[in-house]
C-alpha cells in the first residue's frame, strides 16, 4: 500500500511537472490538444468516482458535461464576457442539481438496468436540447467571448491566451484529482468501496447506501459539469452532441482502458485514447480499425487498465 | 427471566405458493442463546432474513424493545442494534480485517461532515474495530480478508457484527465448514457473547447446539414443531420422529 501510494505520488508529481513545462516546448496546436485531453481527463476522473469507486456503471455521464457547457452559454451575454468566478461555480451547481434529480430516480436501479436508465436520461437531455429553440436546437450555440478572469478590475490572465487557458485547465485537473483523492481516502470513500464490493452487506451493517450513492453521483455530476464548462470555454461552440451517448461511451472507455478506481488511470486513459486517435487518424483514413484492435488488445492484456501496470494487485484497495 | 428484547409473532414469508416461513413466533432474551434447528429447507435462514430486514415478512410482527420493526429496511434495523452474520462468509475481500471491522463500526456511528475525515485517522472507529477483533481473537488485523483461512474468515464475520455494537446477534451457521478445534473455539465464543447479547443461533452441529443453547426451536417446513429447553426437546417424541431420529448428525 505505502510503496504503491509513493509510486503514485511520484507519478502524479512527475506528470504535473511535465504538464506544467509543456507550454514552454509546444506550439499552440498542441497546447489546445493537451488542454482538451486534460478536460477529458477531468471528465473521466469524475466518472471513475462512480464506476471505479462506487461500482455504478453510468452510461449517461455526458448529461452533466452538457449541462455544464450549456450553463456557460446561458451565463454569457451575447457579445460580452461573463465572469469566470461566477459562471464556473454556476455551471458546476447546475450540473450538481441535474445529478441530484437524475440520481434520485436512477439510483433505485442497479446493474444492467442502471446502465440503461442512465443512458435513457442522457438521451432525454439530448433530444430535448436538439428540439429546443431557446437552446439553439440541433445547430448548437456559440460563445463568442471567453469568460473573463478579472477580479475587482484586475485581470491576472486572459483565457483568450492559449497558454493561460492551458494552465487554468491544468489547475482544474490537479484540483479535481486532489478532491477525489481525499474523498477516496475518507470514511465516505471507504463506504463507497464497500458498496462496490457488496451493497447488501453494507445495508446489513447499517449503511443507508442510497444516500452515499446519491452523494457520489452529485459530486461526479458537478465535476463532469466542470469539464463541460471548460470544453465550452475552450472552443466556444456547444452542440447537443455534448449530451450524446457517444461521449458517454468514450469517457467510459477512458476509465476502463486507464484502470478503474485509480483516478490516475482515467487520466492515462484520456491521454492514450485521444493521442492514439490523433496519430492514427493522421496516418490513415481507416484509423478506426487499428484503434479497435488496440482497444481489444488493451482489454485482453491489461484487465486492470494501463494504470494497472503500475500497481500490484494486492494494493487494489485499502 | 429477563424481558425479551426481540419478539416475533406469527411471522410468515411466502415465495409464490411456497411457505418458507409459516407462522413462527419466538422471543430473544438478553443473556441467552436461542437456537433454531431443523432439516435443510426448514426456513431457518429465511427466518433470519425476516428478522434482519433483508426480506420483508408477508405477515406477522416483529417488536424490538416494544417497537414494531417488521418491514423496515435492513439498514434501519441494523442501526437499531440487530446484527447478523451470514451462512456463506460475507466480508469485504479486498479490505484488511481491521478495515472490515472499521467499516462495520462506521455503520453504527453518526458522522455528518466527519465522514470526510481520512479513514486512517478515525481512531475511535479503529479502537472499536480492534476491540471486536480482540473479542473473536483474530490476530494480525492488517491482513487482507481474502488471505485469511476459512476459520479466520468466520471469526472476522462475527467481529464485524460485534463492531456495530449490537444488542441482538443473529448468527447463521457460524460453525459451518470448520474443523473440530475451530468449532470448539467458536462455540465457546458464541457462549461468551451471549453474556451481553441476545443471540439467535442457527446451527447444524447438534452437539454444540444442545450444549450451549438455553432454548431451542425446531422448525420443519417453515413451521415451528416445538420450542422448549434443550432437555425437553431431546425428550420430545414428535421432534425425534420428524427430525432427530431420521437426520441425526447431519452436517
Amino acid at each position: 500500500m505505502n510503496a504503491n501510494s509513493n509510486l503514485e505520488r511520484m507519478l502524479m508529481i512527475g506528470g504535473l511537472i511535465l504538464l506544467a513545462i509543456f507550454p514552454l516546448l509546444a506550439g499552440k496546436f498542441y497546447l489546445q490538444l493537451f488542454a482538451k485531453i486534460m478536460i477529458m481527463a477531468i471528465f473521466a476522473m469524475s466518472l471513475d468516482l462512480l464506476v471505479g469507486f462506487t461500482g455504478l456503471v453510468s452510461f449517461g455521464h455526458a448529461a452533466f458535461y452538457g449541462v455544464g457547457a450549456y450553463a456557460l452559454w446561458l451565463a454569457s451575454p451575447k457579445y460580452a464576457a461573463t465572469s469566470l468566478y461566477l459562471s464556473l461555480p454556476l455551471a458546476m451547481a447546475a450540473s450538481a442539481v441535474a445529478a441530484l434529480v437524475i440520481g434520485l430516480l436512477v439510483l433505485r436501479s442497479s446493474g444492467v438496468y442502471f446502465i440503461m436508465v442512465t443512458l435513457a436520461f442522457a438521451q432525454m437531455f439530448f433530444y430535448y436540447v436538439t428540439g429546443a429553440k431557446w437552446l439553439g436546437g440541433s445547430d448548437g450555440v456559440y460563445i463568442y467571448v471567453k469568460p473573463d478572469a478579472a477580479l475587482f478590475g484586475w485581470t491576472p490572465f486572459s483565457l483568450e491566451n492559449a497558454a493561460s487557458f492551458y494552465y487554468l485547465v491544468l489547475l482544474a485537473l490537479a484540483a479535481t484529482y486532489l478532491v477525489l483523492r481525499l474523498l477516496a481516502g475518507s470514511l465516505f470513500g471507504h463506504a463507497l468501496r464497500g458498496i462496490r464490493g457488496n451493497e447488501p452487506r453494507m445495508r446489513a451493517l447499517g449503511f443507508a447506501t442510497f444516500g452515499y450513492k446519491l452523494a457520489a453521483f452529485v459530486v461526479a455530476g458537478s465535476l463532469a459539469g466542470l469539464a463541460g464548462y471548460l470544453d465550452a470555454a475552450q472552443y466556444g461552440f456547444v452542440t447537443p452532441d455534448f449530451f450524446g451517448w457517444r461521449l458517454s461511451g468514450v469517457v467510459l472507455m477512458m476509465v476502463i482502458l486507464g484502470g478503474m478506481g485509480t483516478l490516475y488511470g482515467p487520466v492515462l486513459g484520456a491521454f492514450a485514447l485521444v493521442l492514439l486517435q490523433d496519430s492514427l487518424s493522421d496516418a490513415t483514413r481507416h484509423w478506426l480499425l487499428p484503434m479497435g484492435i488496440f482497444i481489444i488488445l488493451a482489454v485482453l492484456l491489461l484487465p486492470q487498465g494501463i494504470g494497472g501496470l503500475l500497481r500490484r494487485r494486492e494494493a487494489e484497495d485499502g | 427471566m429477563a424481558e425479551a428484547v426481540l419478539r416475533a409473532r406469527d411471522l410468515a414469508r411466502h415465495f409464490g405458493g411456497l411457505k418458507a416461513v409459516d407462522g413462527v413466533s419466538l422471543d430473544l432474551v438478553p443473556g441467552s442463546i436461542h437456537a433454531v434447528i431443523g432439516p435443510n429447507g426448514a426456513g431457518k435462514t429465511t427466518l433470519i432474513n425476516l428478522l434482519s430486514g433483508d426480506l420483508p415478512p408477508s405477515a406477522g410482527s416483529i417488536a424490538f424493545d416494544g417497537r414494531e420493526i417488521a418491514g423496515l429496511p435492513p439498514e434501519r434495523i441494523a442501526r437499531l442494534g440487530i446484527a447478523r452474520s451470514y451462512q456463506r462468509v460475507n466480508i469485504f475481500e479486498r479490505f484488511s480485517a481491521l478495515e472490515n471491522c472499521r467499516l462495520a463500526a462506521q455503520a453504527a456511528t453518526r458522522h455528518g461532515w466527519r465522514l470526510l475525515c481520512p479513514a486512517r485517522r478515525a481512531r475511535q472507529l479503529d479502537a472499536r474495530a480492534e476491540r471486536a477483533l480482540a473479542q473473536v481473537r483474530l490476530e494480525q488485523p492488517a491482513r487482507i480478508a481474502a488471505a485469511l483461512s476459512h476459520g479466520e474468515r468466520r471469526q472476522l464475520e462475527i467481529a464485524m457484527t460485534l463492531a456495530t455494537n449490537p444488542r441482538v446477534l443473529l448468527l447463521d451457521e457460524p460453525l459451518a465448514g470448520m474443523g473440530a478445534e475451530e468449532s470448539t473455539r467458536m462455540a465457546a465464543l458464541v457462549k461468551a457473547l451471549a453474556q451481553d447479547h441476545a443471540v439467535l443461533l442457527v446451527e447444524h452441529d447438534m452437539d454444540v447446539v444442545f450444549s450451549i443453547a438455553d432454548r431451542l426451536t425446531v422448525m420443519v417446513d417453515g413451521k415451528v414443531l416445538a420450542s422448549d429447553t434443550p432437555a425437553a426437546i431431546r425428550a420430545n417424541a414428535a421432534v425425534q420422529a420428524a427430525y432427530l431420529g431420521s437426520d441425526e448428525g447431519a452436517a
